[in-house]
């Protein structure tokens, strides 16, 4: 029920009724574990529906997605302590020559949302950066975002670079952005294409599971 | 002179020297009794007789609902959109043609109800082809009064047809005497060009005016075929006619309230038929208000017209250039503004809905906005910062609803895996379907249900036949 609840408060966008009930939930011995999958993660795809089909407006999502930060800090001390959060990491950045970030930004939203860790590198980003990240961060997942046509090459050439460095086969790539399409991320080589944040975030599961 | 000017002058040398012809002996005799010139059939007025009754007619006027809430003022800058009329059709999706039904007149008179955009229901929503035509006009006042307490149109008919619909109205708003003191039922008289009114039409003004009820005097020549193929000729015939039917209801009843009402249209000469989706059609329009308005009357045109007979990006965009152009001229009674399709040959559900998501679209246009402190917000602005966006703002999120307006049916999320037109009539299907199950019928009072029961009991309409009516629903497996 108390999950439930907090699915509620994060569809309304109630950041202080969700983190009362994120601090009651621990004081009635519920684990930050159950809290976080069960409540958090659960509500943000009850979010991610809504987003979807219309229901819910992106500055909705966004508010829901901070609340839920909020109370990801609250749980974070405790998840530490018994090492239950082995959530993916993900590295996310728009490519070289482009420095549009709203939809990236989403996409770093909702993969959050949906219980990634996500290291968003910024904007503008040369594929050598990339590539530092992945290895840094020991990253499942790479998240390249671009809306200029012009710079589209640029994701070509960052999937190319993180191929010869060897690890291509540790990560699992996407594209997206305004003029991305399926069949272009099939030509450049990623491994999926997603058209917004939501399908995004879903896809990404796809690929951990 | 300016060109409104000179249309008038030429409407008044066309009555004083063409004259009109009036099919109607009663009205012949009153006009003559009048000082009017009479000729046989056909009357001329001098341009001092038409000034001078004319100027009887009222500026504007109150039009009173059975519900207060949706009285009107029609007239000075007031501007009000009417549905579709007149049409004997329904066209599906695909423009195949039907007869329009008892049923389609219930539906449309309960969609016009439940839309804010209408506050004037009834009249000719679709031609009920399933009832004789010697009663139709009793069955479809009777089911507008019903259906809905909103103001009322009313139909043009013989002195027998139009008497019967005055004391239905009469039963309706509290007798006649009451009736006789305030505007509350509306009916359109048409002329038939160039220059004639037939008996059915005189009686209809007859009629109307001797129980003070409004009227629209609405000829419709066309550019081409029924009027000069130049849009100047073409408006001061059509002003002319107008002028007469409007003199004729003054000489009546004076001060009995009239809209001028031209419906100018022009002609397609490949076939003859009128275009109403043309932009000449749309001109028209600005030169009915400025002549209504030389003539301190209130107007009327046409609406969301289109000569397409399917919904199709050609309906869109004649649609719209129509609506908008009565709109923006400010045009007080904009009739046709939602359902028409093929030159006024249907009436369509589809595109009754497309209709209403332009009249939202032109309101909304016409609303502008709003430039103060708050709205330009500075320190919002210092918040978010070059580089920054507004989508996580907490004033986005407060605002996003009431300020992002989300169409009625447009589509525009078109990343989706279902084809935009195909979700396009799928929101027109859900948008039908939950206004006709949102309608609730309003309370009519028992008594003067028994009066009207009564009332058509003795037309030889049987209760039965009226309980029958008053349960009638709306398939939408039919549309």
């Amino acid at each position: 029920m108390v999950f439930n609840s907090m699915t509620d408060a994060l569809v309304a966008c109630d950041k202080d009724r969700l983190i009362v009930m994120v601090k009651t939930a621990l004081e009635q011995g519920e684990s930050a574990d159950d809290i976080l999958n069960h409540g958090l993660i659960a509500g943000m795809e009850v979010v991610g529906d809504r987003m979807e089909s219309g229901d819910m407006f992106i500055p909705e999502v966004l508010m829901a997605a901070q609340a839920m930060t909020e109370c990801v800090e609250i749980l974070k001390p405790l998840l530490e302590e018994t090492g239950g959060n082995h959530a993916a990491a993900v590295v996310i950045g728009t490519v070289k020559g482009d420095l549009h970030d709203i939809g990236k930004n989403l996409v770093a939203m909702m993969m959050e949302s949906a219980g990634f860790v996500v290291h968003d590198i910024g904007v503008d980003i040369p594929a050598e950066t990339f590539i530092a990240a992945i290895k840094e961060k020991n990253a499942k997942i790479v998240c390249l975002s671009a809306l200029l046509t012009t710079t589209m090459p640029a994701m070509k050439q960052t999937i190319d670079a993180i191929s010869e460095s060897g690890i291509r086969d540790q990560v699992k790539i996407l594209v997206g952005g305004a003029p991305v399409t399926q069949a272009f991320a099939e030509t450049i080589g990623a491994d999926g294409f997603a058209a917004d944040a939501g399908s995004a975030a879903k896809l990404a599961k796809s690929f951990i599971q | 002179m300016n060109k409104i000017e000179k249309i008038y002058q030429h409407a008044l040398n066309i009555l004083s020297e063409v004259g009109i012809k009036l099919k109607h002996l009663e009205v012949l005799n009153i006009l003559d009794e009048n000082g009017i010139q009479i000729d046989e059939e056909t009357a001329f007025f001098t341009p001092e007789q038409v000034a001078y009754w004319i100027s009887k007619a009222p500026g504007s006027f109150t039009l009173y609902a059975r519900n207060p809430a949706y009285n009107i003022v029609i007239g000075n800058q007031h501007r009000h959109f009417m549905a579709g009329y007149g049409c004997a059709a329904i066209y599906d999706k695909e423009g195949t043609a039907r007869d329009s039904l008892l049923s389609d007149y219930i539906c449309f008179a309960r969609l016009v109800h439940q839309c804010s955009h209408f506050s004037i229901n009834g009249g000719i929503l679709a031609q009920p082809n399933d009832v004789p035509a010697e009663i139709s006009h009793l069955i479809m006042t009777y089911t507008a009064m019903m259906t809905s307490d909103k103001c009322l149109m009313g139909i043009p008919g013989n002195e027998d047809q139009v008497t019967q619909i005055m004391e239905m109205a009469a039963l309706l708003f509290g007798g006649r005497s009451v009736l006789e003191k305030t505007p509350r039922i509306l009916t359109m008289v048409s002329t038939i060009s160039p220059l004639l009114i037939d008996e059915m039409d005189l009686s209809t003004i007859l009629i109307s005016a001797r129980y003070n009820q409004p009227m629209i005097m609405s000829p419709a020549s066309t550019a081409g075929t029924t009027g000069p193929i130049d849009l100047a000729g073409n408006l001061a015939l059509s002003t002319a006619e107008a002028m007469a039917a409007i003199v004729i209801a003054q000489i009546i009843r004076p001060g009995v309230p009239v809209v001028f009402g031209l419906q100018s249209n022009v002609a397609n000469l490949r076939t003859g038929n009128i275009s109403v989706g043309s932009p000449a059609y749309s001109l028209q329009k600005k030169a009915v208000c400025e002549l209504a308005r030389y003539l301190k009357l209130p107007s009327r045109s046409g609406g969301a017209t289109t000569d397409s007979a399917v919904i199709s990006p050609q309906a869109g965009y004649e649609s719209m250039l129509s609506l908008m152009a009565a709109y923006q001229n400010g045009v007080n009674l904009i009739i046709h503004s939602a359902g028409i399709l093929n030159s006024y040959a249907a009436m369509s559900y589809e595109k009754f809905m497309m209709d209403l998501e332009l009249m939202d679209m032109i309101m909304q246009y016409e609303d502008g906005f709003e430039v103060n402190d708050d709205t330009l917000n500075l320190e919002l602005i210092k918040s978010v910062g070059p580089g920054g966006h507004f989508l996580g703002a907490a004033d986005t999120m407060r605002k996003c609803r009431s300020h992002s307006r989300q169409p009625r049916i447009g589509v525009r999320e078109n990343f989706g895996r279902r084809p935009p037109l195909e979700k396009y009539f799928k929101n027109i299907d859900k948008g039908l379907e939950q206004m006709l199950r949102e309608y609730k019928q309003p309370d009519m009072p028992s008594d003067i249900l028994r009066h009207l029961n009564d009332f058509m009991a003795g037309q030889g309409i049987p209760a039965p036949v009226l309980e029958q009516l008053n349960h009638l629903t709306c398939n939408l497996e039919d549309f």
